[in-house]
């Protein structure tokens, strides 16, 4: 089911590592003749314990291990806590309808890892999602089991590290594409990268193009993983797929903060997202659903 | 009684007439690259080519009219490089700087194929497999 394999490895200038996992494709590029095994097997290795930690489909999971706690105080990891940590900010910041303990309702609608079976029938608004808080490296959980769902927020994480990985083996000239998020440097001759931004539900068109230069990059769209009336993007006061916008992109300084930039613009009230932006210091881009968009003044770029 | 509904009614006309007259210019000026060939805008004020304001007059809660004069720069391609927001009457400078933050654009998109030099196309994340995998017991439950 799972898989982290090397697809292609280039053979330029520009050395390519490609692979699957965290159930989308990842591309690392280095701008340098040398692109080690050392250094390949360090960001495979990274990315395959991040999967079995923080996958809400691998039922041994970290964000799988509340699945049956009683209400009570949880020792947890410092890299899970510093993951809820910053989903508590986006939790606080849209008034609670982002929350990662979605995970539970978005099985019970039917988006659940396959040996978990059958569920119990239960409607999505009599689905209870419990409450719980971080105290340091603590989690309290406050009334009952609860599954946690990190979504885009955890990939972003994942991008970064392995950029940090990519630093610690001396690469200075590096993207990093975790699929469709990016993180990258500037090039070898100090040049950005360009990086296209597909336009929501058309895969073969840009909505704009940017440069980054030591930056991330998230973009994401209410298209893809939807099914029917449901979508991944589950707003945890309604209890329904949250449909407000059909697509998003962000730049930040990392590719964490442009993921939660993105998280936040999908939950969070139009009226929010100057808030959001100053938060994840974020510049963005948020596709409405009749061809315009609303640009954050300080986006730099070309919008087509 | 009449007072006040007058009272809100030239307020609403003049909300209306300021969100037109914002969007008009701004949404015209914003609509950029009709089949040119793509090139990326510097953000540095040399790259401006044109620079176009308009006037935007809207009500604060405490029923104050606040006049909003926006100035956007834009290079050569269209590409925005600098919004500012000058202050003309009444108006609450942190109010301003906050609505200034945003622009409404038109985005028509242009084919991946027609752009040139790009190294990456940032998307939304593609269908996992695990969605895959449960996407026919999802569709049986709708």
């Amino acid at each position: 089911m799972r898989s982290l394999t090397i697809l292609r490895v280039n053979c330029n200038r520009m050395q390519t590592l490609e692979f699957a996992g965290l159930g989308t494709q990842w591309t690392v590029i280095v701008d340098d003749e040398q692109f080690s095994d050392h250094a390949k097997g360090a960001i495979l290795g990274f990315v395959r314990t991040f999967e079995d930690r923080f996958s809400r489909f691998l039922l041994s999971s970290e964000t799988n291990a509340f699945r049956h706690a009683l209400p009570g105080t949880y020792e947890i990891s410092e890299e899970f806590a510093d993951l809820l940590r910053m989903a508590d900010r986006l939790r606080v910041l849209t008034g609670g309808v982002y929350d990662p303990a979605v995970g539970g309702l978005l099985e019970h609608c039917g988006y659940r890892a396959a040996a978990l079976g059958e569920l119990p029938t239960v409607s999505p608004q009599d689905f209870v999602i419990h409450q719980w808080s971080l105290q340091e490296n603590a989690l309290l959980i406050i009334a009952g089991p609860i599954v946690f769902d990190l979504g885009g927020m955890g990939k972003g994480y994942c991008i970064d590290v392995v950029g940090k990985i990519l630093k610690e083996h001396g690469y200075r000239y590096f993207l990093v594409d975790g699929g469709g998020d990016i993180l990258a440097t500037e090039k070898r001759d100090g040049s950005a990268w360009r990086i296209a931004i597909e336009y929501p539900g058309k895969p073969d068109t840009a909505a704009g193009v940017v440069e980054l230069r030591h930056q991330g990059l998230a973009v994401s769209d209410s298209y893809r993983r939807r099914f029917g009336k449901w979508h991944h993007l589950m707003d945890a006061q309604a209890k329904r797929s949250v449909d407000s916008l059909v697509g998003c992109a962000a730049v930040a300084s990392t590719a964490w903060a442009a993921d939660c930039m993105t998280s936040g613009l999908f939950f969070a009230k139009p009226e929010q997202f100057p808030d959001v932006a100053r938060e994840f210091s974020a510049r963005y881009m948020v596709f409405r659903n009749d061809g315009t968009a609303i640009v954050s003044s300080d986006w730099s770029g070309a919008i087509f | 009684m009449f007072k006040t509904k007058g009272k809100k009614l030239v307020l609403a006309i003049a909300l209306l007439a300021g969100i037109f007259t914002y969007y008009r210019f701004a949404a015209i000026t914003f609509e950029p690259y009709k089949n040119e060939e793509e090139v990326l805008p510097s953000t540095s004020r040399e790259s401006i080519a044109k620079e176009v304001s308009a006037l935007s007059r809207y009500m604060t809660p405490k029923e104050v009219e606040d006049v909003v004069k926006f100035i956007v720069s834009v290079d050569a391609r269209g590409s925005i490089v600098e919004v500012r927001a000058e202050v003309l009457e009444n108006a609450n400078v942190k109010k301003t700087q906050e609505f200034a933050r945003e622009l409404s654009v038109i985005i028509k998109g242009k084919k991946l194929s027609e752009l040139t030099a790009i190294d990456k196309v940032g998307t939304s994340s593609l269908t996992t497999e695990a969605f895959n995998e449960i996407l026919d017991d999802l569709k049986s439950q709708l």
